[in-house]
């Protein structure tokens, strides 16, 4: 299930968020959506939802708008603002209540739990928890519907380096399994090992929509590190 | 949604204090109503009389000129009393400002009469008889009362009530004075042996005021056969159904505020831990995650407090019988005693439907709460300073109006004087209240981004 983004723009005041954004994200690959802090990366994901409303362009999941489609949390989980729960609800409790909302058998609660490793702290409230487990406790809501897309706005922010290789394995079992992938990130060398295909974001422009290898080579230089800066080094706004 | 909606709510702390607070404050405050102090007098017997004696049978006639309308149970009419002190025996025909012509005898009975502007007591034994007449010519019947036999006082009285009239906890008051009403025509006619062809108040006339605390200062006036009657009080008898099945909700004005707070939480919770996406990623279409926290809201809300009130009614009646209140005179019919039960629940949800109409249009709980709360209050508090136009015009159309569901009787209107026509309006008002709000929230909700 292809996403595929057309004309896609945001302008928050006189700032310009996300500038005619057309691209198409592919099924059975991760694909990486980079770019410095202000690059409009969360924004972009946040439209793909239908939580921000785009100024103009189309966002078509699977040929259909994210607002039109008959199962949301089926075809689409997402990972945005952290663990988007309410501190004082448990975590538990937070899963249960958008499965009863995107009518998901009760019994994913406690299969994404176990898949996270948060099922020994599942009756602490999300307020009580660490930035690593309330990050954990996101990713288990978006693979609550178990969707064939998948949306994570910086799911690698504040988990341990133990953390960070299970998502990467993660990340590429779910590709494999031929789902859509699209993880965000301000670090390139958070995706360079997990990332197939890139879309490198600056100043809500998109500057490149290539694969990784593809992007070392055009650059000249040896490493994907180096040649992100090269791309981005004129949209880069706070340095 | 409904099920995730009802799942939120049962998981968010805040929320389940409120519904404790609220029922705590109906159920709490009707005990200590109805428990405490020993009973009150069984009546209220306060008014200004202008009055002869009269020693066998007679006819009272006098025509009512102007009343000053300074509460809808102001009183100004005719009256024979076994004597000028508070509790004895009486008949008493009158106008009122707000509920036509009255008989009314023995703290009792309480008859309706066509409005008129003349007033005619006759006693004939231990029986009165009223009338009235629009021309002073043809009479229409009000009723007859019983009076006891011998020696009477009859006269002209006047009262208007003001904090005695009304049952023990009213969320408002409105400011009250003494009422004057003018006279003329004022004749007596005993066809006794002896009797004499009575005219206007003059030699033989005494005035009184009955069961004050304070003689009046206001002199009357007599002048070429018209007579000024100025009085303050009330003619009430008090041991009723219609404040046993009141005490049952005397704590609704303190239960708003949960009920408030309710409301408003259960938007505001969305705005932490940034639960809105989540929210509104599963269900994309607002206007459906609103009404279902609409309804999960409203029911909630309404299913505790009606549990409230039926166990503080329960529980209020034998406090109630034990401090001495006795069979009620004004049936009250278990159907309305439904209907405040039910009302006031209706009265809280809805109240709670407001909170979050605007805690979503505001985007702000806490703004929510205090603007509701000072549209609930602050008219409680400033009623009585306000100028009388005013704070009638804000009781009737505010989301208060929604309280006059609780009214049993026509006459129980003591505290909280200009309520709207019916009960069912005054519920009506405060639906318009609550789908106002919601309709606002929901257009805020369409168009911002999550």
């Amino acid at each position: 299930m292809d996403i595929e983004v057309n004309g896609l723009r945001k302008r928050y005041g006189r700032t310009i968020a996300v500038d005619d954004l057309t691209c198409t994200v592919r099924a059975g690959r991760v694909t990486g959506l980079v770019g410095p802090n202000g690059a409009g990366k969360s924004t972009t994901l946040r439209m793909f939802l239908g939580l921000t409303r785009p100024d103009a362009g189309t966002v078509h999941i699977g040929g259909t708008p994210y607002a039109s489609l008959a199962h949301p949390l089926h075809t689409v989980g997402a990972l945005l603002d952290g663990a988007a729960a309410h501190p004082g609800r448990r975590a538990r409790d937070h899963l249960r209540w958008l499965a009863h909302a995107g009518r998901i058998p009760r019994h994913r609660v406690d299969e994404v739990l176990e898949r996270v490793g948060l099922t020994a702290v599942a009756r602490r409230r999300a307020g009580t928890f660490s930035l690593g487990m309330a990050q954990r406790l996101g990713i288990a809501a978006a693979l609550l519907g178990d969707a064939p897309v998948l949306l994570l706005d910086e799911p690698v922010n504040g988990l341990d380096p133990e953390g960070v290789r299970w998502i990467r394995t993660l990340l590429r079992g779910l590709a494999a399994e031929g789902r859509t992938v699209l993880v965000s990130s301000h670090l390139m060398s958070e995706l360079a090992d997990t990332a197939d295909h890139l879309l490198v974001l600056g100043r809500g422009r998109l500057l490149a929509d290539t694969g990784v290898r593809e992007l070392i080579a055009a650059a000249g230089t040896r490493t994907l590190e180096e040649a992100y800066f090269a791309l981005t080094a004129e949209a880069v706004e706070f340095r | 949604m409904i099920a995730a909606e009802w799942l939120k709510l049962r998981t968010l702390p805040g929320a389940l204090w409120c519904l404790f607070v609220m029922a705590g404050a109906l159920v709490g405050l009707a005990l200590a109503v109805s428990s405490g102090a020993p009973a009150a007098p069984s009546y209220v017997d306060e008014f200004r009389f202008v009055h002869r004696p009269l020693a066998g049978d007679g006819t009272l006639t006098a025509r009512l000129l102007t009343q000053e309308a300074t509460h809808p149970w102001a009183m100004a009419g005719v009256m024979v009393k076994a004597g000028p002190v508070a509790g004895a025996p009486y008949a008493a025909l009158f106008a009122t400002p707000g509920h036509g012509t009255r008989l009314q005898s023995g703290f009792r009975t309480d008859v309706a009469g066509p409005s008129a502007r003349w007033l005619r007591l006759t006693r004939a034994g231990a029986t009165v008889t009223a009338a009235v007449s629009r021309d002073g010519g043809s009479w229409l019947p009000v009723g007859s009362a019983p009076v006891p036999e011998g020696p009477l006082a009859v006269g002209l009285f006047v009262t208007s009530p003001g904090a005695t009239r009304g049952v023990p906890v009213r969320p408002a008051m409105l400011r009250t004075r003494p009422s004057t009403a003018t006279f003329d025509t004022v004749t007596l006619t005993e066809p006794a042996p002896g009797g004499a062809v009575g005219g206007p108040p003059g030699a033989g006339w005494r005035a009184t005021d009955v069961g004050a605390r304070r003689p009046s200062t206001v002199d009357d006036v007599a002048v070429d056969g018209m007579v000024a009657v100025t009085g303050s009080g009330d003619i009430l008898g008090r041991a009723d159904d219609g404040s046993r099945v009141a005490v049952a909700t005397t704590g609704t004005i303190l239960a708003m505020l949960p009920a408030v707070v309710l409301g408003t939480l259960v938007l505001s919770a969305e705005y932490r831990g940034g639960t809105a996406l989540a929210t509104f990623a599963a269900c994309p279409r607002r206007g459906r995650v609103l009404a279902a926290k609409a309804l999960v809201a409203g029911s909630t809300v309404f299913g505790t407090a009606a549990v409230a009130c039926l166990a503080a009614l329960l529980l209020a009646q034998p406090l109630l019988r034990g401090r001495g209140f006795t069979a009620p005179a004004y049936a009250a019919p278990p159907l309305d005693a439904l209907r405040m039960v039910l009302g006031t629940a209706a009265v809280l949800a809805l109240l709670a439907l407001m909170g979050l109409g605007l805690a979503t249009a505001l985007r702000r709980g806490a703004a929510a709460i205090g603007l509701l709360a000072a549209a609930l209050y602050v008219p409680v508090v400033l009623t009585p300073l306000l100028p009388a136009a005013v704070a009638r015009w804000w009781q009737r159309s505010g989301p208060l109006a929604g309280l006059a569901v609780q009214r049993v009787r026509e006459t129980d209107d003591g505290f909280l004087l200009p309520w709207p026509r019916t009960p069912w309006l005054g519920l009506a008002i405060l639906c318009a209240w609550a789908a106002a709000a919601l309709v606002a929230g929901y257009a805020t909700l369409r168009r911002r981004d999550a």
